[in-house]
């Protein structure tokens, strides 16, 4: 991992410490699930079934994907997807949709910043 | 060592790429995506499988819907699963955890906290897991004997004694059933019978468990017998419910009488009663008796003892001679094993050959006795002795022993035995064994220069077949075979031709044949005339000490004189069961016995069951009796007494009654006291046979010793007062001295001898006469039992002086309207003392 994309992480307050512990210190293994990160689609889906008012799916996509950025170390996007799920039980449409606006923002941020360090050969190499 | 596995399902393949990241280094993973995936390989996977860590919220099949599906399965059910949850989750941790998850771990992962909460969990669950194997079998589910023995002993620690059973039972012929079905239909035997003990008993008052193998124990209340229960139970449990035919149980009770024992002492127990039925057709069922550990403890005894018995040279060969009856002549002899234990006293071989046939310790008492044989031999032969060839007993165990031959032959060289003198006896049953071997070794014992005896001829099943193969040179026909009936010591007719026949047929093949067990001169007398001359019994003489028997053996040249029995008791014959004298001895003479009595030693050889009760009371066991040494338990006196009786006896040939004392007879405590009517009916040199008729009068005998202690005491206070004491009984005919102290005698001029030989017993003569008419006047007026009066007279001392005496008079009516007499005690001092003669007269 390179240290732009370290940086850039950082700046973007990535647990980068918790990540090292929670991969046992494995980078490639990082560097793989920062990939398949950049490639999952559950924040698109997450937008189109709060579009279509498909809240089951809501839950259970914002859930899975709460525990997966955690465990990726991106703290501001788990808090904003906690929140979110909060909002999810209590039944505010206005702040559930408030919510996902800030979680897409703060994907897209996160999405930039994978797409601009991470080579797309190398990408394909590992997947 | 193998890695546990753990299934990792998560929907993220993120997460489960962290999990196994994270634990691969400690275990083996499967991942699963979804719930689906997950029950798959649980199933496929959950006899190794340690743990699974379960993401809830899943696509196709969630968590919870997991959860379900494996806790309502018992197998997968046991499998710990941990599941893995967003932190701000708690009401749905809380119903996971509801579902049976046994804990949880949060998103994001901490690795420390997952990977201690995994070890926890797998830990719990394998030492459950163990614990669960130490209470419960794992074929049938009922609980292990450890655990059983725990739940019991809670259950019977606060009931009343003789409420409840322990039961053990075995299946017969499991052994069979493994061999011939295969183990595995054994072990659905033992589930189907486990089912039905654990469907049967299962209430809390009932507990049932499998011991090992195909032993099981239950314990129930004591009622279930009664009713029927058990054995409905019982007969389910041996229908095997279809599986195959059915199976036979064997089962031991323990009726639980003493609560405080040990349930593995009671286990003990009710298996001591299952062996008693193990294997049997007839007889399923053995409730334990104190009779039984008696005869468990007694094995047990002899297998302690037997190697310190051993080495401490208490195993000793006796000698029972064997005569020629034509002659009288003592022609050969057996050795027979014998314990003389230094405690127990002479331990019957009833108690420990089968016991050492069972463990195979018989061959080393064998070896012992020939060794010990040969060594008496050769002392005898050095001494000069004419000694007769001796046989001994070569056990059946024996004979498969590859070192016997070796073994006899070594014991013979080393003692320098010529081979004539050394007999082998050889069981006919051995035969029955494996012919071949045995006949084989036999053919070896021959070639070598032994003579081969086959003992207790007659009890095997193919005798006939025996006599035509083996080269035997001597049968021993043991008459106890051939009787009529187990009590009667007569020959049938039958057994008269059997005999008979086996005796002309041995002499067709030419073999000697010696009868043993021979008791009465009838039977003697029998074989002598069917051409059967050596005889060994008790007629002639029963097994003796080696020293008594080399005293014998000195005397051989002398012919030996019969005991002859008829000689005092007529022509009828004590010993036959059905003879006038049997009759008389068994019902109608009271308790009688029969007693050998040689230089003070003392042994019953047959007592009546009157007898038999006196000594040991209404339980008592005639062997038991029969068996004490009763010198040990008569007083000296006693000894004196019965010695005495014998040598009057044996003089006028006529009964003597003697009272014999005897004390601390086992299982009788104090004293008894037995006064016995005498009469010697044989004896040999200084034996005696002695038959006596007993009643017992300890009551009596205990108020005598009583009263003479109370006169004692009385008279040794009288003889201690300084004034001169008397007491005088006074009836109308005469007054006569029943006491006087030692100052009185001295005042009348008289000794203690002069009072014994009766000088002074006609007190009423020494009275003065008109004092006389005096006294008599007087104590005429009393009437009634007790009054009193006092008088004064004068009489006469040994130098027929005149002294005063002062007496008080006493009235007794008497018992049952006896004559009245009268109690007179006198006392008289030295100052009261008058000498003289004018006043006499008043």
């Amino acid at each position: 991992m390179t240290d732009k994309l370290k940086e850039e992480l950082c700046f973007l307050e990535t647990d980068l410490e918790g990540v090292y512990d929670r991969f046992s210190g494995d980078e490639e293994l990082y560097l793989r699930c920062l990939e398949e990160f950049m490639e999952d689609t559950s924040v698109k889906d997450l937008g189109e079934n709060i579009n279509m008012e498909n809240w089951d799916e809501v839950f259970t996509s914002a859930h899975a994907l709460k525990g997966m950025v955690g465990n990726m170390g991106f703290v501001p996007l788990y808090h904003e997807l906690a929140s979110f799920v909060v909002s999810v039980r209590t039944g505010h449409k206005e702040e559930i949709n408030n919510r996902y606006n800030d979680i897409y923002k703060n994907y897209c941020r996160l999405i930039d910043v994978l797409e601009n360090n991470l080579d797309r050969r190398n990408r394909d190499e590992h997947k | 060592m193998n890695k546990r596995t753990v299934l990792i399902v998560d929907d993220s393949d993120v997460n489960r790429k962290i999990l196994t990241n994270l634990l691969k280094s400690d275990y083996e993973i499967i991942e699963a995506a979804n719930g689906e995936e997950a029950i798959r390989a649980i199933q496929s996977n959950y006899k190794h499988l340690s743990a699974v860590l379960l993401d809830l919220i899943m696509p196709v099949m969630d968590g919870f819907e997991v959860l379900k599906k494996v806790s309502n399965d018992s197998v997968l059910s046991q499998i710990p699963i941990i599941i893995t949850t967003g932190s701000d989750d708690n009401e749905t941790e809380i119903n996971a955890l509801s579902y049976g998850a046994l804990d949880y771990v949060t998103k994001p992962f901490n690795p420390q906290i997952i990977k201690r909460r995994l070890n926890n969990v797998i830990n719990l669950r394998e030492t459950a897991m163990t614990v669960n194997a130490l209470r419960r079998d794992k074929l049938t589910g009922l609980y292990t004997r450890e655990h059983f023995i725990k739940l019991a002993t809670e259950l019977i620690q606060t009931r009343e004694p003789e409420t409840f059973v322990l039961e053990y039972l075995d299946i017969d012929n499991f052994k069979f059933i493994n061999d011939q079905y295969g183990n595995d239909v054994g072990d659905s035997v033992l589930k189907v019978v486990g089912d039905i003990f654990s469907s049967s008993f299962d209430n809390k008052d009932c507990i049932c468990c499998r011991i090992s193998a195909d032993y099981f124990a239950l314990i129930y209340p004591a009622e279930y017998i009664k009713s029927g229960q058990i054995d409905k139970i019982m007969c389910n449990a041996s229908m095997l419910d279809g599986l195959m035919s059915s199976v036979s149980i064997s089962e031991g009770r323990y009726i639980i009488e003493d609560i405080s024992l040990p349930v593995s002492t009671m286990l003990d127990r009710a298996g001591i009663a299952q062996s008693i039925v193990k294997g049997r057709y007839d007889e399923k069922v053995s409730v334990f008796s104190k009779e039984m550990l008696k005869k468990i403890t007694e094995e047990q005894f002899v297998l302690n003892e037997m190697k310190p018995a051993l080495e401490g040279g208490q195993f000793v060969p006796w000698f029972q001679p064997q005569y020629d009856h034509s002659s009288g002549k003592l022609v050969g002899a057996e050795a027979l094993a014998r314990w003389i234990h230094p405690i127990e006293g002479i331990i019957s071989p009833i108690r420990f050959i089968p016991v050492f046939e069972h463990n195979g310790f018989i061959y080393e008492l064998d070896k012992c006795i020939w060794r010990e044989t040969c060594r008496y031999l050769r002392m005898w032969i050095d001494e000069g002795i004419n000694v007769p060839p001796v046989s001994v007993n070569v056990s059946r165990y024996d004979i498969y022993k590859d070192d016997l031959i070796d073994v006899i032959l070594g014991f013979v060289e080393d003692y320098d035995i010529p081979k004539e003198l050394l007999r082998l006896e050889i069981t006919e049953s051995a035969f029955s064994d494996s012919k071949t071997t045995v006949i084989d070794v036999v053919k070896l014992l021959i070639d070598r220069g032994f003579t081969i005896e086959i003992d207790d001829f007659g009890s095997g099943y193919s005798s006939l077949n025996t006599l035509k193969d083996v080269p035997a040179q001597i049968l021993k026909l043991d008459m106890k075979f051939l009787r009529n009936t187990k009590s009667d010591d007569k020959i049938s007719s039958r057994g008269g031709n059997i005999i008979e026949s086996v005796v002309r047929m041995a002499r067709w093949i030419d073999m000697d044949v010696i009868a043993e067990g021979v008791e009465t001169a009838e039977q003697a007398d029998y074989l002598e005339s069917v051409g059967c001359d050596i005889i060994q019994g008790y007629l002639y003489s029963k097994p003796v000490p080696a020293d008594e028997f080399r005293n014998v053996l000195n005397n051989t040249t002398i012919e030996r004189e019969l005991p002859n029995i008829e000689k005092y008791f007529g022509e009828s014959d004590l010993w036959n069961s059905d003879s006038l004298d049997s009759l008389l001895f068994n019902y109608f003479v009271g308790a009688a016995c029969v007693l050998e009595y040689q230089n003070d030693r003392v042994e019953m050889l047959r007592a009546n069951n009157l007898c038999i009760e006196m000594f040991g009371g209404i339980n008592a066991d005639s062997e038991n009796i029969l068996a004490i040494n009763w010198k040990l338990h008569m007083s000296e006196d006693s000894i004196r007494q019965l010695k005495s009786a014998i040598i009057e006896s044996s003089k006028t040939k006529n009964a003597v009654n003697r009272q014999i004392e005897f004390y601390d007879i086992p299982g009788c405590s104090g004293r008894k006291y037995i006064r016995s009517l005498i009469r010697v009916v044989a004896y040999i040199g200084d034996r005696y046979l002695v038959y006596c008729i007993n009643e017992e009068n300890t009551i009596d005998r205990e108020q005598i010793n009583r009263a003479q202690a109370t006169t004692n005491v009385f008279k040794k206070f009288i003889t201690k007062l300084h004034n001169g004491q008397a007491i005088a009984i006074y009836t109308e005919l005469s007054m006569k001295y029943f006491y006087c102290n030692s100052k009185m005698l001295e005042l009348f001029g008289y000794t203690e001898d002069d009072l014994a030989r009766g000088v002074a017993d006609e007190v009423g003569d020494l009275i003065v006469s008109g004092d006389r008419e005096r006294i008599h006047r007087v104590i005429k007026l009393l009437e009634n039992d007790g009054d009193t009066v006092y008088v004064d007279f004068r009489t006469k001392n040994k130098a027929g002086e005149i002294i005063n005496v002062s007496g008080e008079c006493m009235l007794f009516n008497g018992l049952d309207n006896e004559t009245p007499f009268y109690i007179v005690t006198l006392s008289m001092s030295e100052k009261e003392q008058y000498v003289g003669g004018t006043n006499c007269d008043r």
